[in-house]
C-alpha cells in the first residue's frame, strides 16, 4: 500500500478546492435565482417548466418537489451554452459512427402546436423510419 | 432528489456546505445543520414517510437503553428489548417492501383473497433499517455505547450522504465521529474530488451505458439480435457497477467533507478469479452486514453452514426487491458459492489465471440477466437469444451503429472498471514525494481536473434533461 492515503499534499490547497467549488455553486444557484425565467426554449422548441404552484395536497405526494426538480433544470443558468457543450462531447466519442444512428430524433407531442409543412413531412419520415426498424 | 441532479448539487448542497462551514461554529451546531438538511433530503420526495423513519429511530433508541439498563441485573429483560426492537424495525421493512409480494402469491398460491397493501417503498429504508440494527445489536453484544441523544441516533441513521444508497454504515464505524471529527483541508479537498469522480461515474458512465442497455433490453425481445442482446447485457453490466460505485464514491467523499469516514463498499469487483472473490469486492458493507449480524449469529461455517448459506443468499436476493427474480439471483450465487467451497474454488486456484477471470465475469454476467428481467417470461426468452436458441439473428444492422458509436465509450469503460486508476494514484502520490514543487503541481492539477469535472457533469446533466423534440441538423 502507498505510504499516504491522501492525495493532496497541503491542507490549505485542499482547503481551497472546497471553498472555490462552494462558492462556484452557489454563485450559479444565485443566479438561478435572480437571472428572469424564460418560458419557452427555442432550442428545443418546446415550453419550459414554471415555477410550480404550491398545495398541500401536491406537495405531500412529492409532486410539487418533483415539479421544483423540472422547473430549476429548465431554468438553469447557461443552459443552451451547456447543452452545446454536452453536444460537442458526445460527438466526441461517438466520431467512428458512421452516422446512422445518430440521426434518429424522437417527436413527442409538445404543448405548443407547430403545425406547418416541414414538419408534416418529418412526421412521416419518422414514420417510415420506424417501420423499417 | 438523486445526487447527480441539478438541483442536489447547486441548491441543495451550496446551501448545506454554506451552513455547515459558515453558520454553525461548534461540533453541536454543525451537527443541526446537517441533520435539519438530512431530514429535509429524505422529506424531498415523499414527505409522508418521514415519520416512519423517526419511529423506527425512535424505538432503536429506547430498546438499546433498555439494553444498557438491564444488561446485568435482568439479562432476560435486555435480550426481550433486542428482540422485540429489532422485530419491529424488520417488521416495518416487511410491510412496506415485502408484503404484497407474499400476499400476492399466498393468494395465487391458495385461492385466497387478501386485499394488498399498494404501499410505496419510502426511501432508504432498505438500508437505514440495517443501519438502526448494527446500531442495538452492538449496544447489546458491547461492541458500541449506547448513545443518550436521540438527536444524535437520528442523525447517524438519516445522514444524507449515504441515505439513500449506502454504504450501510455500521454504528461503531461513526460512533465517536458523531460527536468529534478530526478534520483538515486535505481530507476535505480529498473528498469533494471524489465526489465528483462518483459523479462522473453517475453522470457519465452509468448514464451512457444505461442508455445503451435499456435499448436492447427495454423493447420488443423478438426483435434484437444475438450481438445486440449480449451487447445489452454487457452495457447493463456496466452500467450497474459505475451507478452503483458513483453512488458510494458520491457518500463517502461528501462524509469525508463533513468529517465521516465511511467504509469503502466496493474494490473493482469485475477483477474477481471467482464468485467468492466478486462478492468481497461487491457492495461491501451488504455482505459485512450479512457475515456479522446473520452468518455468524446463526453459527457460521461451524455448524449448519450450507444451510447457513442458503439462508443468507436467499436473504440477499430478497434484500434487493421483492421479486422472484432477486430470489432466483441470490439463489444462483448460492449455488455457485457452495460449488466453489466444494471443489470448484481449489480447481481454479490450480488453473491459470485468465480461467478464473473468464468464469468469474461470465457468471457475473448471467447474474444480471437474472437481476435484470423481473419478467420471468422475458428473463427466459432473454436466456434462449443469448445461447442462440429461437429464431432471432446472428446480428443486425442496429448493432454494428450501436457498436461503432459506442466504441471510444466502451473502451474506455472497460479501462476504468480495473484497478487503473490505484496505478494512477500510486504514481501520483509517487511524484508528489519527490519535491515540495511536485507537491504544488499534484496539488493544483487535483484542483483543475476537479473543476473541469464539474463543469463537464454539469454539462452531462443538463444534456441529460433535454427533450430532443424536433432537433434538426442543418
Amino acid at each position: 500500500m502507498e505510504n499516504r492515503k491522501q492525495l493532496f499534499s497541503r491542507d490549505n490547497i485542499g482547503l481551497m478546492l472546497l471553498l472555490v467549488t462552494m462558492f462556484i455553486l452557489f454563485i450559479v444557484f444565485f443566479l438561478s435565482i435572480v437571472i428572469p425565467d424564460k418560458e419557452i426554449s427555442e432550442r428545443e422548441n418546446r415550453t419550459l417548466a414554471r415555477f410550480p404552484k404550491f398545495t398541500f395536497a401536491t406537495y405531500f405526494s412529492g409532486e410539487f418537489n418533483s415539479d421544483i426538480e423540472e422547473y430549476f433544470s429548465d431554468n438553469f443558468p447557461f443552459r443552451d451554452k451547456l447543452l452545446n457543450v454536452n453536444e460537442k462531447l458526445t460527438k466526441l466519442t461517438s466520431q467512428f459512427s458512421a452516422g446512422g444512428d445518430d440521426s434518429i430524433v424522437v417527436i413527442e407531442t409538445g404543448e405548443r402546436d407547430l403545425g406547418g409543412e416541414g414538419f408534416g413531412d418529418y412526421e412521416k419520415a419518422q414514420a417510415e423510419s420506424e417501420a423499417t426498424d | 432528489m438523486v445526487f447527480s441532479s441539478l438541483i442536489f448539487i447547486y441548491a441543495f448542497l451550496s446551501i448545506t456546505l454554506i451552513l455547515y462551514f459558515f453558520a454553525a461554529r461548534t461540533i453541536q451546531q454543525k451537527n443541526v445543520v446537517l441533520l435539519i438538511m438530512s431530514l429535509i433530503f429524505f422529506a424531498w420526495g415523499e414527505p409522508k414517510w418521514i415519520v416512519l423513519m423517526l419511529i423506527s429511530t425512535g424505538v432503536e433508541y429506547f430498546g438499546a437503553l433498555l439494553v444498557d439498563r438491564y444488561r446485568d441485573e435482568r439479562p432476560g429483560v435486555a435480550k426481550a428489548a433486542l428482540a422485540v426492537s429489532v422485530t419491529v424495525a424488520l417488521s416495518f421493512l416487511f410491510i412496506f417492501k415485502y408484503f404484497d409480494f407474499f400476499t400476492f402469491n399466498f393468494n395465487q398460491t391458495f385461492g385466497t383473497e387478501i386485499k394488498l397493501l399498494g404501499l410505496t417503498l419510502p426511501i432508504g429504508i432498505s438500508f437505514y433499517t440495517f443501519q438502526t440494527i448494527t446500531y442495538i445489536v452492538d449496544v447489546y453484544r458491547q461492541k458500541a455505547a449506547v448513545q443518550r441523544s436521540y438527536w444524535n441516533l437520528l442523525l447517524y441513521v438519516s445522514m444524507f450522504p449515504q441515505l439513500i444508497a449506502g454504504p450501510i454504515v455500521k454504528y461503531v464505524d461513526v460512533e465517536k465521529q458523531l460527536m468529534s471529527r478530526s478534520y483538515n483541508g486535505r481530507k476535505a479537498g480529498d473528498g469533494m474530488f471524489r465526489f465528483l469522480i462518483g459523479l462522473s461515474k453517475k453522470a457519465i458512465f452509468a448514464n451512457v451505458a444505461g442508455e445503451v442497455a435499456t435499448q436492447f433490453l427495454d423493447g420488443d425481445l423478438s426483435e434484437i439480435s444475438v450481438i445486440g442482446a449480449w451487447m445489452g447485457i454487457l452495457s447493463y453490466t456496466l452500467q450497474i457497477y459505475f451507478d452503483f460505485s458513483a453512488y458510494s464514491d458520491m457518500a463517502i467523499g461528501l462524509g469525508k467533507i463533513f468529517g465521516f469516514d465511511y467504509p469503502e463498499n466496493f474494490n473493482y469487483p469485475y477483477i474477481a478469479k471467482s464468485v467468492s472473490e466478486f462478492w468481497k469486492r461487491w457492495h461491501i458493507s451488504l455482505t459485512t452486514f450479512f457475515r456479522e449480524y446473520l452468518y455468524i449469529p446463526l453459527g457460521g461455517n461451524r455448524r449448519h453452514h450450507v444451510m447457513n448459506l442458503l439462508i443468507v443468499w436467499a436473504f440477499t436476493g430478497l434484500w434487493h426487491g421483492a421479486s422472484w427474480n432477486f430470489i432466483l439471483w441470490g439463489l444462483y450465487y448460492y449455488v455457485l458459492i457452495v460449488m466453489e467451497r466444494l471443489f470448484l474454488g481449489n480447481a481454479l486456484e490450480k488453473a491459470p489465471g485468465f480461467v478464473g477471470h473468464i468464469y468469474t465475469v461470465f457468471t457475473v454476467v448471467m447474474g444480471w440477466v437474472f437481476f435484470y428481467f423481473d419478467d420471468m417470461t422475458r428473463l427466459k426468452s432473454f436466456f434462449g437469444i443469448l445461447f442462440g436458441i429461437g429464431d432471432n439473428p446472428f446480428s443486425n444492422i442496429t448493432d454494428k451503429s450501436v457498436f461503432l458509436n459506442h466504441l471510444i465509450f466502451f473502451i474506455v469503460a472497460i479501462v476504468a472498471v480495473t484497478p487503473v486508476s490505484q496505478l494512477i494514484k500510486k504514481w501520483f502520490i509517487k511524484f508528489t514525494d519527490k519535491s515540495k514543487t511536485n507537491q504544488l503541481i499534484g496539488d493544483i492539477s487535483i484542483v483543475v481536473s476537479s473543476l473541469f469535472l464539474l463543469f463537464i457533469n454539469t454539462a452531462a446533466i443538463v444534456g441529460s434533461s433535454y427533450n430532443p423534440f424536433l432537433y434538426f441538423r442543418f
